[in-house]
């Protein structure tokens, strides 16, 4: 009946909160349902002289395995499954716009840079190209690392984003537009300062810078669907 | 103890007539399955309600999140007309079945 002093009951539904969630199929409102349901019977075993900690136990024990669980609301949520992966897929090709943008931006912006410094052509082409690769890493590392320790309320931050799904959209859209012209400004004003003799060095640079913003993010998005079908194959296995 | 095949076949017809009673929410229709049963039908709690969000689908029944006396949200759930429809036919089906094996049962009564 004594209640161990260690034991913490929001901690505890949270945490089978999270396991639940983690596996694919149950809605956020499922798991509110399911949360209802645990401290409803929580509570009644409690009057039946358990302890706190028992009673989590044998009422988590009573809603059956996490397993099974979502396999049978899997069935249910079908297509709210599949929206949720595709809004997930669109996320991914927006980020990739954003990463490419962001690294055209910046290897056009060491274009400028390098003109000022009258680089010639070869010189250009390897710095333009060098500046794309390393943003273009830069930022995925950046974002991998987030992924890794999210900032408190990530989460909910991100619920929020989605619920304001027409704004994000938006966002996104104006956002990537500016890249586009962001990206371009500096090698117009490049050509501008330089006159059109230094045509020559910027022609050179772009190409070059083209091949590998072309490569880059095919390479990335192939690195990472052999990561993902490796780590999908795995986790069937075990 | 029910079998696991009686338990899915009658999942289903139970939820609808403990609905026919008036409204309720989850764990207290499993409550009031089990203590109706005799604590003969125990239903692995959770698996309840992906059945409940078939049966939403299927427009036998309604739910809507409100909140309880003790201050607790809870989904309630409620019969609507092809619910109501449905239980008819549940009924009638399960007597069927249930006069039949009681007519055999009368005249072998001995039989196990």
């Amino acid at each position: 009946m004594e209640n161990s002093p260690s034991f913490d009951l929001n901690l505890a539904i949270n945490q089978w909160r999270e396991s639940l969630g983690r596996l694919p199929g149950l809605k956020a409102q499922n798991l509110n349902e399911l949360e209802v349901h645990l401290r409803d019977s929580i509570a009644t075993l409690q009057t039946r002289n358990l302890s706190l900690e028992e009673s989590f136990l044998l009422a988590r024990h009573r809603l059956g395995p996490a397993e099974d669980l979502a396999a049978e609301f899997r069935k249910v949520n079908r297509t709210a499954i599949w929206l949720e992966r595709a809004l997930w897929m669109l996320v991914g090709v927006q980020l990739l716009s954003f990463v490419t943008g962001l690294a055209r931006v910046t290897s056009s912006l060491a274009l400028l840079i390098g003109g000022r410094f009258s680089m010639g052509p070869t010189a250009l082409a390897f710095l333009t190209s060098a500046m794309y690769a390393v943003s273009f890493a830069a930022v995925t590392f950046v974002a991998w690392r987030l992924m890794r320790n999210p900032p408190l309320n990530a989460r909910r931050n991100l619920a929020r984003l989605l619920g304001h799904s027409s704004l994000t959209a938006l966002v996104i859209v104006f956002a990537g537009v500016l890249m586009t012209v962001l990206g371009s400004v500096p090698t117009l004003l490049f050509v501008q300062w330089q006159g059109v003799a230094t045509m020559q060095a910027t022609m050179a640079a772009q190409v070059w810078s083209s091949v590998v913003s072309g490569a880059v993010p095919l390479v990335f998005v192939a690195v990472t669907f052999a990561w993902l079908a490796k780590r999908h194959l795995s986790s069937k296995e075990a | 103890m029910l079998s696991k095949e009686l338990i899915a076949a009658s999942t289903v017809p139970l939820v609808l007539s403990v609905l026919a009673e008036g409204e309720n929410y989850g764990y207290a229709l499993i409550q009031r399955v089990r203590d109706l049963s005799g604590q003969q039908i125990e239903w692995t709690e959770g698996m309840l309600y992906p059945v409940l969000h078939w049966m939403e689908e299927q427009a036998l029944i309604k739910s809507e999140w409100r909140d309880s006396d003790s201050g607790r949200k809870r989904k309630y759930y409620h019969l609507v007309k092809n619910g109501r429809k449905a239980l008819e036919t549940e009924k009638a089906q399960w007597m069927t079945v249930h006069q039949t094996l009681a007519k055999l049962w009368k005249t072998h009564p001995r039989l196990t």
